[in-house]
């Protein structure tokens, strides 16, 4: 319930600020975009006052969103993953930059249990798929892939 | 040429060794992909559909519609043996093909399963060859006008048929319309909703936001799942069972053919897919059973309303995307996107224009449909096992690897990743809020085709005393308002029906 109370008054700002852009465009470019907005801004609200009703009656139980160990996780490898893309863009390359950073995830992911024997079996195929697709896309098919400072 | 000329001349065109190399591939793929728990058929085609950009149009659907169809049918085995449904359309399969495997009838389950897919799947696609090309013909006629109420149709059928919330689908849909009106506008010409990031000048890209939109959440998913034990039930194959099972599921041809007739409607409509038709055909089953009690206990006809609804989703859905252009479920949407990156604009001119490219995928996902049940069934079984021992911490790093690859050989830009990553976590956490991706999708894609019809339709109206008068006064524009209001209200008709039978329904 205030999960959605928070997404439609977010919703609600939102579309007032786009609404608000649109006057800047001409008739046949603002046209559709300010009609998709009211309909948004109608609904939105909609599901603001349908948030309200439940949470004054308290109909349904709160869940979490989602658990803090869980959105650690998650917000680690959503980092990993940008900074993947721009060492991979700028520093490493596609080839060094995939191999590194794919067995730090791996390595994260598995945490403490993670065996010597797992590790090198995991980073063995990993090493190999990352190969096959850099040799395939790169050697065979002259993809543009990104180069970085060493190749 | 007739319909079965045109499908002569693709299967003739499928006998290249190329091509049969890439349906099997297809098939091989899919079966992978949907037999592992997490990796939907959706995703699967998603990941592959940036791969295929070298290939020609034919070939490049041949491989994915095969690998869909598989992967429909490969869900079925992790559904069987680990109670986990491998892609969402396999969910109902759970429900009596667990308990078979539980009693020692694995085996008679996958056999049941896949007999019911093969079903399903052929009843799908011959029904796309008999309703396809009228529909087209329909399509034809279309101006402006109609495409812009086909689109609202799109919208108000995939928003009241998204699972859960009905307020939230349409939002979800307008989210995606949207999404779609970033970039330059297609009549006007202002550049909109940019924020001043050049590379959003040319818009969203489709299959960057399709990737991202369909994957990413399901890798995090996949990472807070990590720790989920599964349940892996042994199925021994028994002699002489595999022809007894194909007996005994012919006989029930009223099951079969009940349940491909559910699976192809629900294709049909844009927006609902597998995940529905499955449990919609599976419900029908149980009410209109005499054993009604039995089901959940391992009985077949659980398991063949199930697969073969599901494969007939397939067929279903492939009626829409190539005739109006409007994804039926969302493979098509991805599908759509792959029409669009081999330059083929999908509508009713594509089977005038290019009816190669469509007899030849057609034909090539028929022989996909034959050639997985031998696959799978000599195959399926390992490879559930094999499944089992992959520890999620190692496909998450490599499915991000993928999805990665798949989003950067579009057009070999970085900034199309950034634009998949950011819209994957944007997918993640609108799903956990409760807006699925397939209605933001969905509304991404039909955004442009509401957009051209209402500006275009504007544009023409200008005759008439009110310009907006040209959306009411044509007879096929009616036909789409009755049926956008009639799916519109479809979610409170529900709500009464389930009032009135007390509950049974449910």
């Amino acid at each position: 319930m205030i999960a959605d109370m928070v997404v439609s008054i977010f919703l609600l700002i939102f579309s007032l600020v786009l609404l608000n852009q649109t006057r800047q465009y001409n008739y046949l470019s603002a046209v559709f975009p300010q009609f998709v907005l009211v309909f948004l801004m109608i609904l939105t609200v909609i599901l603001l006052v349908r948030a309200i009703v439940l949470f004054k009656k308290r109909r349904t139980s709160e869940s979490k969103f989602i658990a803090t160990k869980d959105l650690f996780y998650v917000l680690l490898v959503a980092a990993l993953s940008f900074l993947w893309i721009y060492v991979m863009d700028w520093i490493l390359g596609f080839l060094l930059g995939s191999i590194l950073f794919g067995i730090v995830i791996f390595a994260i992911l598995a945490g403490k249990s993670l065996k010597a024997s797992h590790f090198l079996l995991f980073s063995f195929s990993y090493v190999a798929i990352v190969f096959i697709f850099w040799y395939a896309l790169g050697k065979l098919l002259h993809v543009p892939l990104p180069r970085g400072l060493f190749f | 040429m007739s319909s079965l000329q045109y499908l002569a001349y693709g299967f003739a065109h499928l006998f290249v060794v190329k091509t049969l190399l890439l349906m099997l591939g297809g098939v091989c793929v899919g079966l992978v992909i949907g037999a592992l728990p997490g990796l939907s058929a959706t995703m699967g085609v998603a990941l592959f559909l940036p791969i295929t950009y070298w290939l020609s149009a034919s070939d490049s659907l041949v491989f994915l519609g095969s690998l869909y169809m598989a992967a429909i049918y490969g869900g079925s085995f992790s559904a069987i043996l680990l109670r986990t449904p491998g892609t969402p359309s396999n969910i109902g399969t759970t429900f009596d093909g667990y308990p078979m495997a539980k009693q020692g009838r694995g085996w008679e389950a996958i056999l049941i399963a896949t007999y019911s897919s093969l079903y399903g799947g052929l009843f799908g696609m011959i029904m796309f060859l008999i309703f396809a090309p009228m529909l087209a013909r329909i399509a034809l006629k279309f101006g402006p006008p109609e495409y812009f109420w086909l689109g609202i149709f799109g919208l108000t059928v995939i928003s009241s048929l998204s699972r859960g919330n009905t307020l939230k689908g349409f939002i979800g849909g307008l989210i995606g319309v949207l999404l779609s009106t970033i970039g330059v506008a297609p009549v006007g010409g202002n550049v909109r909703f940019t924020f001043n990031i050049p590379h959003l000048i040319g818009g969203v890209g489709l299959i960057p936001a399709l990737v991202g939109l369909f994957c990413i959440p399901e890798v995090i998913e996949m990472i807070l799942n990590k720790s989920k034990q599964q349940l892996y039930q042994e199925a021994k194959v028994q002699k002489g069972l595999a022809w007894k099972t194909f007996v005994n599921v012919m006989r029930k041809q009223i099951d079969l053919l009940r349940a491909s007739i559910i699976g192809f409607i629900i294709g049909v409509l844009p927006g609902a897919g597998g995940n529905i038709a499955n449990l919609v055909a599976y419900s029908e089953a149980v009410r209109t059973s005499k054993h009604p009690e039995k089901f959940g206990t391992g009985v077949a006809e659980g398991v063949i309303a199930t697969e073969a609804s599901n494969n007939a989703v397939v067929g279903g859905g492939f009626v829409p995307l190539m005739t109006l252009g409007v994804p039926g479920t969302p493979v098509d949407a991805i599908l759509y996107g792959a029409l669009l990156m081999q330059g083929l604009r999908p509508g009713a001119e594509l089977f005038t224009r290019r009816a190669d490219v469509v007899y030849t995928f057609v034909a090539g996902v028929i022989l996909a449909t034959f050639v997985m049940v031998p696959v799978g069934l000599a195959f399926g079984r390992g490879m559930a096992k094999v499944i089992t021992k992959i520890p999620l911490s190692l496909l998450a790093p490599t499915v991000i690897f993928l999805t990665m690859v798949g989003s950067y050989c579009v057009s070999n830009s970085i900034s199309d990743v950034y634009t998949m990553l950011i819209l994957g976590l944007l997918g993640f956490v609108l799903r956990k809020l409760g807006f699925e991706a397939g209605p933001i999708t969905l509304g991404l894609i039909l955004g442009p085709i509401i957009e051209s019809g209402l500006v275009q339709g504007l544009l023409i109206g200008r005759k008439l005393p009110q310009p907006w008068l040209i959306f009411i006064t044509r007879p096929i524009c009616w036909v789409f308002i009755v049926l956008s209001v009639f799916f519109l209200l479809w979610p409170v008709i529900l709500k009464k029906r389930i009032v009135v039978s007390g509950g049974d329904q449910k």
